[in-house]
């Protein structure tokens, strides 16, 4: 299992898939993984922990770092893939002020391209 | 100084010496005194046959000399006088006066003459001149009445000698030598002598003038040799080559033919033929004379002289000589006699007051020698018996002995020496008897018993033969405590100096014998303090080792005085944890342990607050440095802590000697673990070593006693006979047969040597125990990395993960986890788990893990069990990487403790950086920092930091059941959550 983290891009999005431990030695592969979503110019950091388990002080430190040097590129972050005991963390030490957290990658895609309302049905013309 | 009766000594005489005082002195001085004098008397006789023999002879013998030389020199003196006549006589002949034959010139030759003959003042000794032609006919004359013979024909007196005539005669020039003819006129008695010198004239012929000499005149007036006969029957004589007398002075009454027996004509021919003087005696009437008889040769002719004296007026003069020598000897023998005996009064004087400066010295020596031999020993038996043995070498005795008053006021035989030692047999003498002895003691003076046959004090001592004694009292502090006997084995025979001398020796010997006493006493004093300290260090230190089931204790400490420097300590600890000490406090002794009390004091109260033991070593140093500084000593101290549960040894060391560790391979090696001793600076900083030891290893502590044991050869044991010792050790051996090999190698080495310093030593031997098993975990989740107990770590580290499948065989990380018996062995409440975590990032998860089966099985929430684990995890991970700074030999306890209602988690580090107060805001150094404590803080209900006293930080963490997720917001963090920071910051 890999134990970097990984970068992949979809358009916009730049995705970062956590590995199972996050935590400091995740710091290296992390910024590596970073390094090229900032040249490939995306607007949108996706954070994929759904294979990831175990996230230390020092895993969610480094995901501090991340978030804020995303903000002040005027990127948009999401995560996803969170347990509600990490995301309970996040929003303790204020991460959730700072990203999106989102069940999964499709939520996230909902919520960058809402889908269209549904087509209300047409109201019948009355003569007066 | 006090006075004895004088009883002369066998060897001593007395001496009057001119008058002077009686004098005390020994033979050798009389002896050359006698000596001298008889020498002087024998001088004097040898003089005096020196004198008169060999002197005599001598002064004789110089007579005949002396007259030999004057003959000589006269007969010189007369040689010289006719050879001026000759050469006077030769001028005139020369002269043109002389050579011209004019009868016209005649005049002027006589006058020519007759000047010569005045200017050399010739009137008396010659008494005519007269020139003659070459027929031999007299031509003219001086003085006038012959020229007047001449000139009316008359026969002249005397004529040329025909043999010249007969060279002349024929004319010409002939060459002839001036010459002395003897020339006798008829009816005359005595003959003329003619001195005749050729002229050259100047006819061309050899013509004569010749002097007509007065002998008699020449040689009583002009010679004056009457001078030389000054003594009453001195003569001289002499005589011409035939014999015929030509002068004699002072010879009344003798004639010639008396003095020619002195010479025959042989012997007038000899001396005429070899012109040597020669000494004769002969005898013309009865008195023997002594003459010298000289050759006087001049212008072709020879006469003799003679001088002569009586033998015994010559005798006479030798005797008076010898007389006026001898008496001059013997004055100059007298005085020398009287100024050598005025020398040999001075010499016995000055050899006296040598003899007395040097017996003075000799006695001055001898006493310090026998101080020094006294002194040179502080036990008193050795000195009792060294006081006999040096006054042996003052005073040859019979015997001696030493008497001491016991405590009951008897005298005790204390030693004895001498040829009596059975009549010593009898060691104490009753208050009766004894009497002499007893009146020294009373007295404080020496006693002298001259004779003991007839002296009332004397009590005979069976087996013995003492003639006569000399008591003298030995003193301790002014007070007579015993009586040093001098036995003599015949009667008078100690002498003023030799009692002198005994007391001299008596006062020196009670000196030694008084510090010999002193010291005895010190002795026993220090003995008794040492009793008091060796008992109050002995309960100081443990006696048995600690029943500890996980470690084998074997001990042992050997004194090299009576109290030690060594020490060792073995303190039980919390936890079950053990400290372990051995020290060497510099210097023995009183003060060593005196000071050694004083460390172990400090150490029993800093271990409370300083379990680790560089810590504990840092802390004691600073508190006893200003002591031992001031007492200028120092200590050295091994610290070591054991932890029965994961076998690791802890230690720091102030300069003792490195302790020894037997590896799995069964070699032994040293723990490189060093510092300053304790006291030496303020500097010093002791660092802690970590190792662990398994069952099958084992440790030495030691003193350098140990390796620094010295032999007879002056070989120390040293660490390599140790460390081969110690590899030959079966890797079963027990502790204490670990111990026993040592110290009986050691035994060995010493060879009965006595050991110079202390030796502790200490064999600690870790032993496997029953664990409990680990069921109630089995199936936990364990890290994913280390499936099924796969090694940790290095194989150093000794610590490493059970196998599921192997529960009971190895020691086990997973330690005391029995919810339900728990183990009789151990002190921990029940449903206790506890664990140690190596230093390594990832073995957080072990607790993590660990807290979550626990926590399950007590029925918490999945959210309360994701708490639990995120704070547990969390506060493992701060003890590993900044607790104990990952250092894997150190390990990280957690404590996880259900409890009903609660569990507490209990995580424990080294403390090698410490958890700031006040906790600063989580993000404030970096945005992602300092969350770990906060995420603690904010999830579990109770936290509590706290800095243990030994040094390490305990985060203990509570979490209640049946409290909810919504509970929590009502726990408070105690305090804000931070990051961790470095200590030494």
């Amino acid at each position: 299992m890999a134990k970097d983290v990984q970068f992949r891009q979809d358009g916009k999005i730049g995705f970062l898939d956590f590995p199972r431990d996050v935590i400091a030695q995740t710091r290296e592969s992390a910024y590596a993984a970073y390094n090229q979503l900032s040249v490939s110019k995306v607007e949108i950091v996706a954070m994929n922990f759904e294979t990831s388990d175990y996230l230390n002080s020092a895993g969610i430190g480094l995901v501090i770092s991340l978030v804020e040097d995303a903000n002040r590129a005027g990127r948009r972050v999401f995560a996803y893939g969170l347990s509600s005991h990490y995301r309970k963390l996040f929003s303790m030490v204020g991460l959730t002020e700072r990203l999106s957290l989102v069940t999964n990658e499709q939520a996230m895609r909902d919520k960058l391209n809402p889908p269209p309302p549904p087509e209300e049905p047409k109201k019948e013309e009355t003569k007066s | 100084m006090r006075k004895y009766a004088i009883i002369p000594y066998i060897n001593t005489v007395f001496i009057y010496f001119l008058g002077s005082s009686v004098l005390e002195r020994r033979f050798p001085v009389f002896i050359a005194a006698g000596l001298g004098v008889l020498l002087i008397v024998a001088l004097i006789g040898v003089v005096t046959l020196f004198a008169s023999g060999v002197i005599g002879r001598t002064v004789l013998d110089q007579f005949k000399v002396q007259q030999l030389q004057i003959g000589t020199s006269v007969a010189q003196q007369a040689e010289a006088y006719f050879n001026g006549l000759s050469f006077e006589i030769i001028s005139l002949a020369s002269s043109p006066e002389i050579q011209g034959i004019g009868t016209s010139q005649t005049p002027q030759a006589i006058a020519a003459i007759e000047a010569n003959i005045e200017r050399a003042g010739r009137q008396n000794t010659v008494q005519s001149v007269t020139r003659f032609d070459f027929r031999g006919r007299p031509r003219y004359a001086w003085p006038s009445q012959f020229n007047v013979l001449i000139e009316q024909g008359e026969e002249y007196p005397f004529a040329i000698p025909p043999e010249l005539l007969e060279q002349t005669a024929e004319g010409g020039i002939i060459e002839l030598p001036t010459q002395i003819y003897r020339f006798t006129l008829e009816g005359q008695a005595r003959p003329d002598y003619l001195l005749i010198t050729p002229v050259e004239a100047r006819t061309g012929n050899t013509e004569y003038l010749v002097y007509e000499l007065n002998l008699e005149d020449i040689f009583s007036q002009d010679l004056n040799l009457n001078e030389f006969v000054d003594s009453e029957s001195g003569q001289l004589w002499i005589l011409d080559n035939e014999g015929t007398l030509l002068y004699q002075a002072r010879a009344e009454g003798e004639t010639i033919s008396d003095v020619r027996e002195a010479f025959t004509a042989t012997t007038l021919q000899n001396i005429l033929a070899e012109g040597e003087s020669v000494s004769r005696t002969y005898d013309p009437s009865g008195n023997e004379r002594i003459a010298a008889i000289a050759p006087v040769q001049v212008s072709g002719y020879s006469f003799i002289l003679m001088l002569s004296q009586d033998t015994n007026e010559a005798s006479n003069l030798v005797a008076n000589d010898i007389q006026l020598i001898s008496a001059m000897a013997i004055g100059t023998i007298i005085l020398i006699s009287l100024l050598s005996l005025f020398g040999v009064r001075r010499l016995v004087h000055e050899t006296s007051r040598r003899r007395a400066e040097a017996s003075a010295q000799r006695t001055a020596r001898a006493l310090l020698e026998v101080s020094r031999a006294l002194n040179s020993s502080l036990d008193l038996q050795t000195v009792l018996d060294r006081i006999l043995i040096e006054l042996q070498k003052l005073i040859p005795f019979y015997s001696a002995s030493i008497l001491l008053l016991n405590e009951r006021g008897l005298l005790e035989v204390a030693t004895h020496l001498g040829e009596d030692s059975e009549a010593h047999a009898q060691t104490t003498f009753l208050a009766t008897e004894a009497r002499a002895a007893r009146e020294v003691i009373a007295r404080g003076h020496p006693v002298i018993i001259q004779d003991t046959n007839n002296d009332e004090r004397w009590t005979p001592l069976p087996g013995s033969d003492i003639k006569s004694w000399m008591g003298l009292p030995l003193r301790v502090f002014e007070r007579s405590v015993g009586v040093l006997n001098v036995n003599g084995h015949e009667i008078d025979i100690f002498s003023t100096q030799d009692v002198e001398l005994a007391e001299a020796f008596s006062d020196q010997a009670s000196v030694a014998l008084q510090n010999a006493r002193l010291h005895d006493m010190e002795v026993k004093r220090i003995e008794q303090e040492l009793t008091v300290a060796r008992g109050i260090q002995t309960s100081l230190l443990p006696t048995e080792p600690p029943n500890i089931p996980e470690l084998e204790i074997a001990f042992t400490s050997l004194a090299a005085r009576q109290v030690s420097g060594d020490y060792f300590q073995i303190i039980p600890l919390p936890d079950r944890q053990l400290g372990i000490f051995i020290g060497d406090v510099s210097g023995k002794g009183m003060p060593a342990a005196l000071i050694m009390a004083v460390i172990t004091t400090a150490l029993r109260d800093e271990i409370n607050r300083h379990r680790y033991p560089g810590e504990l070593l840092n802390a004691l140093n600073e508190r006893l440095l200003d002591r031992l500084l001031q007492n200028q000593m120092n200590s050295a101290l091994i610290a070591a802590l054991f932890d029965p549960i994961s076998y690791e040894f802890t230690i720091a060391n102030a300069g003792m000697v490195q302790p020894y560790v037997r590896a799995e391979d069964g070699m032994w090696d040293f723990v490189d673990v060093g510092g300053y001793p304790l006291g030496s600076t303020q500097q010093a900083h002791y660092n802690t070593k970590s190792l662990q030891l398994q069952p099958g290893k084992a440790m030495v502590l030691f003193s350098d006693g140990i390796v620094e044991a010295m032999n007879r050869r002056g070989e120390f044991f040293g660490f390599e006979r140790l460390e081969q010792l110690l590899n030959k050790v079966a890797s079963d051996a027990t502790a204490e047969s670990i111990l026993k090999e040592i110290v009986e190698a050691v035994d060995k080495h010493l060879d009965e040597e006595v050991a110079q310093d202390d030796i502790t030593v200490m064999v600690l031997r870790p032993l496997q125990t029953e664990r409990p098993t680990l069921s109630p975990i089995t199936g936990s989740k364990l890290p994913a990395e280390f499936p099924n107990g796969k090694e940790l770590l290095d194989e150093d580290d000794s610590l490493t993960l059970i196998a599921e499948d192997e529960p009971a065989k190895k020691p086990s990380i997973f330690h005391h986890l029995d919810f339900s018996t728990g183990t009789e062995n151990y002190s921990m409440p029940r449903q206790n788990v506890e664990l140690f975590l190596p230093s390594t990032l990832g073995f957080e998860k072990v607790a993590r893990n660990a807290a979550e089966a626990i926590a399950r099985e007590m029925g918490f929430t999945e959210d309360r069990i994701d708490d639990l684990k995120t704070a547990v995890a969390e506060a493992c991970m701060n003890a590993i990487e900044h607790g104990n700074l990952q250092d894997r030999s150190s390990a990280v306890t957690v404590l996880l403790s259900a409890a009903p209602g609660h569990l507490q988690i209990r995580v424990e580090d080294r403390g090698r950086q410490s958890i700031p107060d006040p906790l600063p805001a989580p993000g404030t150094s970096a945005p992602d920092r300092g969350w770990g404590l906060f995420f603690i803080q904010s999830l579990m209900d109770e936290v509590e930091i706290t800095r243990l006293p030994e040094g390490g930080n305990l985060v203990k963490m509570t979490i209640y059941l049946g409290k909810t997720e919504g509970d929590m917001s009502e726990s408070e963090p105690t305090s804000d959550a931070s990051e961790w920071v470095d200590e030494a910051d």
